[in-house]
């Protein structure tokens, strides 16, 4: 069965949407670019009603004028956790707060990793939901609703706040066996109905106003990359290069390891081990900004020994440290290097948090399949391959998020029978080789990395 | 009227004194040839054309002033030297202080010398591959033949004065600092060697050695026949024309950063790293250089594609501490106190909220971190010198205001600069005018022009900075490898 569908993925800095036909082949592309707020260092927030409910209606608006084929299906996609406090017209009144941001974390109280086998359960979950619902309530009593991106931007296509079971199984406690958690909730002094409708992931909620394009419940970005990835042999690690670097190494066994999250693969008989990291393009562009560089310089500067050692805790560190406290530092600093060898060492600093990654899991790697927008960047990802020693296999189509959240609304539309099937969107761009001329600079650097950090 | 001559490694300065102070200045710069890496050298003939050039400016800016110079005082690099024959043709390039061709000479020569420490404590010196010492071994390895046609080995200050003089001479204070002279001022024959002959006879630092001749008077414009006075090497000048005394050092802001004091006695500092040399009137120059300072600043200016001026504009914008940020500057290792070759500069403590203003403010407040670890040391805790009460500002950065905030809240002293940064030009001055029974004081020829008293506030506030500092540079050296 055939049909046009759209993707919608709200990032850190932008939200992009894309059409594409029944074999995945992007017909439009838009991307509305809005700003990333850090008033301090603890903080990362977005003005809600610009990024979460402007951006993606916009971003959709631009699709359609784009293409004349009927739109059959759309899903939004975002990034987990967030929350935003709403008024009756589903007008954000607080601003849009983030992961990571220290609200959310100040007032949590200590989450218990909790895992139940074949349910869709999180194990070593995020704690920012619940003290983000905290600070919700303190901010503004009276909302009529603490909604997440998903559920704004959900809101602002159709007029439903939808999200769907893996947004709410990113929420800890809040939500608990298939329902929000009324005890908890109401502890805290909110209530159930200011709570985003709940949708079973991949159905449709409704049809948008005025057509018949079907809608689900927002889903999460990571998760829609993953699908359309083709990270699916053990041994494969997914590495998503947006805002923040999410990696996820691919076995079939479910291993708990401290520090990193277990999760399901949506394909069959595989799980997934990692998390989030905070060595993404949040860091990257911060030290490119530093150097104002362009981010256009050669693949691999001359000399390999020159390089110095960057610790890319900006804004401390997700998994495995989960330490908002760590800070970034740069080390190794002489007189002969110039902006070029810095930017690679920052580079390098997300290639040696995927290594300690696979490291700490005691997995095997056999390749890096690398999606996101950082993925295009040439002397980004050969970095990555040297420091990691793995080949990096970049997806053709870089917006992984919008790409899987299409294939979520041919779910829901039911031109799809599996999830499974959406390995066939996969496309390989370009193939990044360690270079062996570089593997014992690197190697000693990888050990000095490990040495300095994280607590410096 | 004084004429000042300072025979410097990136420039050849004149300048034109009288007792009020700095009347002209010109500088005319100088190329440095890397051959190979690790090699530094000069064109010896550059050094007259750039001397000639920057006499003609000072000239064009203040024609009567220079009619009247009464005599010529000079200064210039140590450690630096050229090769020449009797009649002064010069052999070859130059071979500068930061040349370091000479790091597998360094062990057969403290060897026949009886070991590295040993030559430290003779000479107050340290035997390394920049080294006088090593150097002459490496030339008579690889270039014998010029080493066996050279009839003196000559600074560049020491080869103008012969050029205009016509007579050889050189001075305590540049030979001791070649470290190749022991505590009573003569020759380590171990470490000269065979070119013991090629050494120039030495002259008190505030003597007239000869009067201009007439070619070399005519082609720069003075009058035949004026005075020349040898004058000091640029360290021990710039202690004179700073002011410094034994309790308030100099504090020089160049590409490093440099701590310089006068000494009665010749101070036991083997283990602080600092150098002992003589100094121009009387006693002993003690100096420790500290990692970087310029460098720093101009390393910041190449990674960030901006420039000094508006790095240290934003530095001022980030509060004492740099909101977090600490730096190490060891850019090209760790110098004074720490002396650690391996040690490389970083900045720790870097949030998304952090911009260049605040690695800017951290760059400066690291290098004076360093600058109070060294005064510490070398303030008379460890061998009974006396505490240091003030501290004498020079160089560029002494003119950058916030570098003198930061360096007196750190170190909780007051700061004074002088009229003119030129701090080795006005020492030369000095020198010049007690030469000819002139007796010009420095208060006279380079006055006072600010005194920066730390306040108490930012005293307080640097307090935990400091400690929170020290252990992080700690931290760093202990990983260092």
């Amino acid at each position: 069965m055939g049909g046009v569908t759209v993707g919608v993925d709200i990032g850190t800095t932008s939200v992009k949407a894309i059409a594409v036909d029944d074999d995945g082949n992007v017909l439009a592309r838009s991307r509305i670019p809005h700003k990333i707020l850090t008033p301090a260092a603890d903080r990362l927030e977005h003005d809600a009603n610009a990024a979460w409910r402007r951006g993606p209606r916009r971003a959709y608006a631009a699709i359609k004028a784009q293409i004349s084929a009927p739109i059959a299906g759309v899903t939004v996609a975002s990034m987990v956790p967030s929350l935003t406090g709403v008024d009756r017209r589903g007008i954000a009144r607080l601003p849009g707060l983030l992961y990571g941001d220290a609200r959310g974390a100040d007032r949590a109280v200590e989450a218990t990793p909790l895992k139940v086998e074949g349910s869709s359960h999180v194990s070593g979950g995020m704690p920012d939901a619940e003290g983000f619902l905290r600070w919700g309530v303190e901010e503004f009593p009276d909302a009529t609703g603490f909604w997440t991106c998903q559920a704004l931007a959900t809101h602002s296509l159709s007029g439903v706040a939808a999200i769907d079971t893996a947004v709410t199984a990113s929420m800890g406690e809040l939500h608990t066996w298939g329902q929000w958690n009324a005890e908890l909730i109401e502890s805290i002094g909110a209530r159930v109905d200011q709570l985003p409708e709940v949708i079973p992931m991949l159905e449709a909620v409704g049809t948008l106003p005025g057509s018949d394009t079907v809608f689900t419940g927002g889903s999460i970005d990571a998760l829609c990359d993953q699908v359309v990835s083709g990270a699916i042999e053990p041994g494969d690690v997914l590495a998503i290069f947006g805002a923040t670097l999410v990696v996820w190494i691919v076995t079939k066994d479910w291993i708990e390891v401290p520090g990193l999250m277990t999760v399901p693969h949506t394909y069959p008989d595989r799980v997934m081990v990692g998390g989030p990291s905070n060595a993404g393009a949040l860091f990257v562009d911060w030290a490119r900004g530093l150097l104002r560089s362009t981010g256009s310089s050669d693949v691999r500067p001359k000399d390999p020994d020159r390089v110095p050692i960057w610790l890319p805790y900006l804004r401390g560190e997700r998994t495995p440290f989960n330490d908002p406290t760590l800070r970034a530092s740069l080390h190794a600093l002489d007189i002969t290097q110039g902006s070029a060898v810095i930017e690679r060492g920052a580079y390098e600093a997300s290639g040696f948090v995927i290594r300690r990654l696979l490291e700490r899991s005691g997995l095997e790697g056999r390749r890096i399949v690398a999606s996101g927008g950082g993925s295009r960047s040439s002397s980004w990802m050969s970095a990555v391959a040297d420091a990691s020693g793995l080949p990096v296999n970049t997806v053709a189509t870089p917006e992984g998020g919008a790409l899987g959240a299409a294939f979520f609304a041919r779910m829901a539309k039911g031109f799809e029978g599996s999830l499974d099937d959406a390995t066939r969107w996969a496309r390989t761009g370009e193939i990044y080789e360690p270079d062996p001329r570089w593997s014992t600079a690197v190697e000693e650097r990888y050990e000095r990395f490990k040495e300095l950090g994280p607590k410096l | 009227m004084i004429l000042t001559l300072d025979f410097g490694t990136t420039a050849t300065k004149v300048g034109l004194w009288r007792n009020e102070g700095l009347v002209a200045l010109a500088r005319s710069e100088l190329r440095t040839v890397h051959r190979h890496p690790g090699w530094a050298e000069q064109d010896p003939s550059s050094w007259w054309t750039a001397l000639v050039i920057a006499c003609a400016e000072v000239r064009a800016k203040a024609p009567e002033a220079f009619r009247e110079v009464e005599v010529v005082g000079a200064t210039g690099a140590r450690q630096s030297f050229a090769l020449a024959t009797g009649s002064g043709e010069t052999l070859g390039p130059a071979v500068l202080w930061s040349d370091c061709r000479a790091g597998s000479e360094v062990e057969p020569v403290a060897r026949r010398a009886g070991g590295l420490t040993r030559v430290r404590v003779k000479t107050g010196v340290p035997l390394d591959a920049s080294s006088v010492a090593a150097k002459l071994m490496w030339l008579e390895e690889n270039e014998p033949s010029r080493i066996s046609a050279s009839d003196w080995l000559l600074s560049p200050r020491d080869l103008m004065v012969w050029r205009l003089t016509g007579e050889v001479a050189t001075d305590a204070t540049m030979a001791t600092r070649s470290g190749l002279y022991d505590e009573s001022g003569e020759p380590v024959e171990e470490l000269v060697g065979r070119e013991l002959e090629l050494l120039a006879p030495l002259f008190p630092s505030d003597e007239v050695v000869g009067r201009l001749r007439a070619v070399p008077a005519a082609e720069l414009g003075l009058r035949p026949g004026t005075p020349v006075a040898i004058g000091a090497g640029d360290r021990a000048c710039e202690v004179l024309g700073s002011g410094a005394t034994p309790d308030a050092p100099m504090i020089s802001w160049g590409t490093t950063a440099n701590i310089s004091m006068p000494a009665a006695r010749r101070r036991d500092l083997l283990d602080t790293g600092a150098v002992l040399s003589r100094g121009a009137l009387q006693g002993w120059l003690v100096e420790a250089g500290v990692s970087s300072a310029g460098s720093f600043m101009n390393w910041l200016e190449r990674i960030s594609n901006s420039s000094v001026s508006s790095l240290v504009e934003m530095a001022k914008l980030s509060p004492p501490g740099a909101r977090g940020v600490v730096a190490v500057p060891w850019l090209d290792g760790a110098r004074s106190p720490w002396w650690r070759g391996d040690a490389r500069a970083g900045f720790v403590g870097l949030s998304s909220a952090h911009g260049l203003g605040d690695l800017a403010r951290a760059a400066i407040e690291s290098i004076a971190l360093d600058i109070a670890a060294c005064l510490e040391v070398m303030g008379g805790s460890t061998d009974g010198g006396p505490p240091v009460r003030t501290m004498n500002l020079c160089g560029a950065g002494s003119a950058n205001s916030l570098w003198r905030d930061v360096l007196s809240a750190v170190t909780q002293l007051p700061a004074v600069t002088r009229a003119s940064g030129e701090a080795a030009s006005a020492g030369a001055a000095m020198l010049a005018s007690r030469s000819v029974g002139m007796n010009l004081s420095i208060d006279e020829l380079n006055p006072i022009k600010s005194e920066t008293v730390p306040e108490d506030q930012s005293i307080d506030s640097y307090k935990g900075i400091c400690e929170r500092s020290r252990l992080i540079s700690q931290t760093l050296l202990n990983l260092s490898f």
